[in-house]
């Protein structure tokens, strides 16, 4: 994604969950998001059973 | 009494159960020293003077008349702010919470603890909403290293290490989801328990992550943490992710020594990125435990999952103050809990399918070993306000990096001990330890014996007075 990407992205997300941060706060929302997008990429294509249970509080 | 911190919460019950001293002057020492000391380094937010003062009049009262005052008799101790006390605003490290009304109700691990027979002096200081690893709260100001004030406690459940590395109080509570308690125990010096997910009742806690959360104690020996770990144990029906297994006491199981023990030494994830400090401290216990190389695959995954995860439920807690008082919220926790709560909901569902997998990943390495060790921190406590440290070449966020070793562990629930390892003339740093689920009986024993044997240990801040012989902990500095 782009600067430009992620910076719609953050402000169309924010209006959408009712949220109006300012122009600083929208910026450091961007700069999480990033931080955030690098770190899903480390498991996001992991290959997995189909049957792994996605709703799974720790049941130990 | 000269020093609350040269007896221990052991030594402490044992005393006033035999009458050497009245839970009362226990309680007033342990005031007095809050009184001069705390100024400086901010661990408490709020004290219980009153309270404080008439728990241990009654806990006198009861050996007065015959009665058990329970194991914990008269051990002043103080829980993290997101611990309900009854009469007093639960503040979670917020401005938010200042204005909402008084608990109504103590928290199941205050009433356990008093139903024990401790004494509580107060509410902690904590990372806002405990989303931190640092314990610089930009409402309740930062809460100081009490082994070298200019440096973090580590967080968010600072308040809770310090005070305990301080000798404010022997014993304390705080909470971990990612790392709280492991974090502040390694940089502070002391013995930190995440027990596993589930063992210890989270019933008015204020939440954060609902399917992270942990509770647990800090202590300055293994004897205490043990002593407190099986006052707290219990099935809790309100809380729904309380475990009905029978209570498992371990204090029974600290003289087991280390033989039979299994220990492996994780490499791969728990190795890059560590300093010089950190893999010198995990390597000294390795070698101490005889341990073999063992790899745990998927950590780096996992830790990137239970980030996400975190930023996604905690977002969506607090998504109405988030709407209404934005405000108020201190600006870096506030823009993440928002980035948290903008992840799409593909990336969260895989979330937790790498939770089970890497769960699994964990259980099976369990069938060769007892115990795994790792560092706690990558680096030893930064200067307060420093936002950035070197690591491996590369200049990296304090806060963002705190917890990369604790965050793969709480997020499948292994139980977790966090040891102070004895360096001379260094700053504090610590190891964890981890075991299976629910062999937290297995923690203790091993730290027991590493701790007689002088390789781990809480280390008194060179700032206070030297202790008296009685209670000088066989420790040996390296």
């Amino acid at each position: 994604m782009t600067d430009a990407e992620f910076e719609a992205y953050a402000a169309q997300g924010a209006r959408l969950l009712g949220l109006t941060p300012d122009a600083q706060s929208l910026a450091a929302i961007v700069a999480n998001l990033k931080v955030l997008n690098a770190l899903q990429a480390q498991f996001v294509d992991l290959p997995l059973d189909d049957h792994l249970d996605p709703a799974a509080v720790l049941r130990l | 009494m000269s020093h609350l911190i040269d007896q221990t919460a052991a030594e402490i019950a044992a005393d006033v159960r035999s009458g050497r001293q009245t839970a009362v002057s226990v309680a007033k020492c342990a005031l007095s020293q809050v009184a001069a000391r705390d100024p400086e380094l901010n661990c408490f937010t709020g004290g219980l003077r009153d309270r404080a003062l008439e728990m241990a009049e009654a806990v006198d009262e009861t050996i007065r008349q015959g009665r058990d005052p329970g194991p914990l008799a008269g051990v002043p101790f103080a829980v993290k702010n997101l611990f309900d006390i009854e009469g007093v605003v639960t503040l979670a490290g917020s401005v938010i919470e200042a204005g909402k009304p008084e608990a109504a109700a103590n928290s199941a691990m205050v009433s356990r603890m008093e139903a024990a027979g401790a004494v509580l002096l107060g509410a902690l200081n904590m990372d806002e909403y405990a989303y931190g690893f640092t314990t610089e709260n930009s409402h309740y100001g930062a809460t100081r290293n009490p082994h070298d004030p200019a440096r973090i406690a580590g967080g968010s459940s600072g308040g809770s290490a310090a005070a305990v590395a301080a000798g404010l109080a022997p014993l304390s509570l705080g909470s971990d989801t990612n790392g709280s308690i492991r974090v502040p125990a390694a940089l502070c010096g002391v013995y930190g328990l995440k027990p596993t997910f589930g063992r210890l009742s989270r019933r008015g806690t204020t939440p954060f992550v609902h399917s992270l959360d942990h509770v647990g104690p800090f202590a300055r020996t293994v004897r205490d943490l043990a002593l407190v770990y099986d006052a707290l144990q219990g099935h809790d029906p309100e809380d729904p992710v309380s475990s009905d297994r029978p209570v498992r006491p371990v204090s029974p199981d600290l003289d087991g020594g280390r033989t039979s023990l299994r220990v492996g030494l994780l490499g791969g994830w728990f190795k890059e990125n560590a300093s010089p400090e950190a893999t010198c401290v995990t390597e000294l216990v390795a070698s101490r435990l005889q341990a073999r190389r063992a790899e745990l695959p998927g950590a780096k995954a996992a830790r990137a999952a239970a980030f996400c995860l975190t930023g996604a439920e905690g977002g969506s807690l607090h998504l109405a103050d988030l709407r209404a008082r934005p405000g108020d919220f201190d600006p870096a926790t506030r823009d993440r809990l928002i980035a948290g709560a903008l992840q799409p909901a593909h990336v969260l569902a895989k979330a937790q399918r790498v939770r089970r997998w890497f769960l699994q990943q964990a259980l099976d390495l369990f069938a060769e070993f007892d115990i795994l060790l790792a560092p706690a921190t990558p680096f030893p406590a930064t200067p307060i306000g420093q936002a950035t440290t070197q690591l491996g070449g590369e200049e990296v966020s304090v806060r963002a990096n705190l917890g990369i070793y604790t965050q793969p562990i709480s997020f499948i629930g292994l139980p977790v001990l966090t040891a102070p390892v004895i360096k001379k003339g260094a700053l504090p740093m610590g190891v964890q330890m981890i075991a299976a689920p629910w062999r937290e009986d297995l923690l203790m024993r091993a730290a027991a014996w590493l701790e007689a044997e002088g390789v781990v240990g809480a280390r008194k801040p060179s700032s206070l007075p030297t202790a008296p012989a009685r209670s000088q902990a066989a420790h040996h500095d390296h």
